[in-house]
């Protein structure tokens, strides 16, 4: 089916806080048919928030946020309907079987008894679990787990699916296995909202990612976009020679002279990295840095260059609004 | 009520039934512990109890042991959902297109009303095979099973109202070690009324256990009870059994209220 250009999911300036604190800063953002966003951000970046006010578990202070059509806020029946979910841990009932379990979804999802049988032997054999389909969830493996909370979620057949960390847990072949099921839900037509700490899952998976940082959308576009816009080079290099701060200065100062663009670090971090443009020139960004700092009296005790990834994008962005913040 | 309410209501009444048939020691424990309370009672306090009631303790003692089991089911008809919810299972409940949260409420009610009744079953048999006999006839049945049916709705609803307020289950399961007790021995269970101080008398008859307790007790023993037929006399004033019905009617009528009202609030 692909992807189509009517958004299933829009968030327009959604807004939460709590007490003090400001958990959304007006976040917007659109999900099209057949589309995946990551939703990527440090603890405490809002997007358990996020998530918990688009499946109706917590209503937003303003904004909006709709799911095919339905406001959550307004009319969160239709919503429901429209939306499957899966939370951060497979929310099933251990004593029940596994076609049990998705009989007591079908019943809270309204389905005849005859669609319900078939929808639910069509998902346990989608998802490999006719198997074990009528043995105990406790005896199941967390993959299997995962998975069948997955089919729950899709049994009433929404056009949105929202999951928060769906593979958390899990080991690398039953991420792969969940993935290429995300996936093939995608070539569906299904709208995937993921909100995930695995840059690969992100980069697998989502045609975009939202960076959370503070509540606010940090930065946003497909993993691609989100590499280019750092630059076309990361530079890192460490000295030794002072107290951390005046490293840090030093670092920066050379950076600078050589035209690069100093990216936000851990506080913790020795190593400080800059983001570059491909050199004029065509040397290597580690040779000229090497120079200069020769030329400056400086030692390096590390030295480095790659190629930006999504990581270093999210960095770079989260620790800006962070800094921005304070 | 929609066929939307009652079809996800069947399905979550289900879901407790599979529960309960797969864990069936939590409806053994809940069997045994009145017949154990109905055998302690009878070889403690049997012979004190010769002077104030008429007739075996036994009598007596049958008609608090259902009702002690059926308000200590109720009470705690909400520890499961508070289990739900520590475990995240409430969410799926709560992120489903439920026609009304209400059946929440109702599918767990159902759940406890039949396997308390059940339980009971099995104590109006033990106490037969001891040769207490039912004298209340048809009607009376009637009666005895609207006021079981009565005070286990009534204590589910605040059950679940409790569940709903709290956020850990050790938090609920403090308050109704609290209350269960008192409950039960501020009712006329286990001793008539007459045994209780005088001020107590009145008060005791505002617990729904005793307007549960009262009528039960009339029509299991007294073959020509009648619903206007005086109980005891307190300051309060001399109920009957349709009194006793219509104040236990309120109780479960505001305790729904509340627990709907709660469930409202908290699931918002």
């Amino acid at each position: 089916m692909g992807m189509s250009a009517a958004p299933l999911l829009c968030v327009r300036d959604a807004r939460k806080r709590y007490g003090t604190v400001d958990a959304l800063c007006g976040v917007s953002f659109e999900i099209a048919g057949g589309e995946v966003m990551a939703l990527l951000g440090p603890n405490g970046a809002g997007k358990s928030t996020l998530i918990r006010s688009l499946t109706t578990l917590q209503k937003l202070d303003s904004g909006s946020a709709e799911v095919a059509g339905a406001d959550v806020g307004a009319n969160p029946s239709a919503a429901r309907r429209a939306f499957g979910y899966a939370g951060q841990e497979s929310a099933l009932d251990k004593l029940l079987t596994g076609s049990e379990m998705l009989r007591f979804q079908a019943g809270l999802a309204h389905l005849p008894r005859v669609e319900a049988s078939s929808r639910g032997k069509e998902l346990l054999q989608r998802f490999g679990l006719a198997e074990a389909a009528d043995r105990a969830v406790e005896t199941y493996s967390g993959g299997m787990k995962r998975r069948l909370d997955l089919a729950c979620a899709l049994l009433h057949r929404p056009r949105v699916l929202i999951l928060d960390e769906p593979s958390s847990g899990l080991d690398y072949e039953a991420r792969r296995g969940l993935w290429a099921l995300l996936a093939g839900l995608a070539r569906d037509g299904v709208a995937i909202l993921l909100a995930t700490h695995d840059f690969e899952e992100a980069e697998s998976l989502a045609h975009r990612c939202v960076l959370l940082a503070r509540g606010r959308v940090a930065g946003s576009g497909s993993a691609q976009e989100l590499r280019d816009a750092l630059g076309a080079w990361v530079v890192t290099a460490a000295v030794r020679s002072a107290p951390r701060a005046e490293d840090r200065a030093l670092l920066h100062e050379l950076f600078s002279a050589l035209g690069g663009t100093p990216l936000p670090e851990s506080p913790d971090s020795a190593e400080c990295a800059m983001a570059a443009p491909e050199r004029a020139d065509g040397r290597v960004w580690t040779d000229a840095l090497r120079e200069e700092a020769a030329r400056r009296g400086v030692v390096l005790t590390a030295l480095g260059q790659r190629r930006p990834t999504l990581q270093d994008a999210y960095l770079a962005a989260t620790r800006g609004a962070a800094e921005e913040v304070r | 009520m929609s066929r939307e309410f009652w079809q996800e209501t069947r399905i979550q009444a289900w879901r407790w039934f599979l529960h309960t048939r797969r864990r069936p020691i939590v409806v053994i424990s809940g069997l045994f512990q009145p017949l154990i309370w109905m055998a302690l009672f009878v070889l403690v306090l049997k012979d004190s109890m010769r002077e104030v009631i008429v007739g075996p303790y036994l009598d007596f003692v049958t008609p608090g042991a259902l009702l002690f089991t059926a308000f200590n089911a109720s009470l705690n008809a909400g520890v499961p959902l508070l289990f739900d919810r520590e475990l995240g299972f409430l969410d799926r409940l709560r992120v489903a297109p439920l026609a009304d949260r209400f059946s929440i409420v109702l599918a767990s009610a159902i759940h406890i009303a039949v396997i308390t009744l059940m339980q009971c079953v099995v104590i109006i048999g033990a106490a037969a095979a001891l040769g207490v006999r039912f004298q209340g006839g048809l009607l009376g049945a009637g009666v005895g099973l609207v006021a079981l049916l009565l005070v286990i709705l009534g204590f589910t609803a605040v059950s679940l109202g409790l569940a709903f307020q709290f956020r850990r289950h050790f938090e609920m399961l403090a308050v109704v070690m609290i209350v269960t007790l008192p409950m039960v021995f501020l009712s006329s269970a286990f001793a008539p009324l007459e045994r209780l101080p005088e001020w107590l008398r009145g008060l005791v008859l505002l617990n729904p256990v005793t307007l549960a307790i009262e009528p039960l007790r009339a029509v299991y023993s007294d073959e020509e009870w009648s619903f206007t037929m005086p109980l005891d006399e307190t300051w309060l004033g001399t109920p009957t059994p349709a009194a006793c019905l219509v104040g236990l009617a309120i109780f479960v009528a505001v305790a729904g209220f509340w627990s709907r009202g709660v469930l409202r609030r908290k699931l918002a």
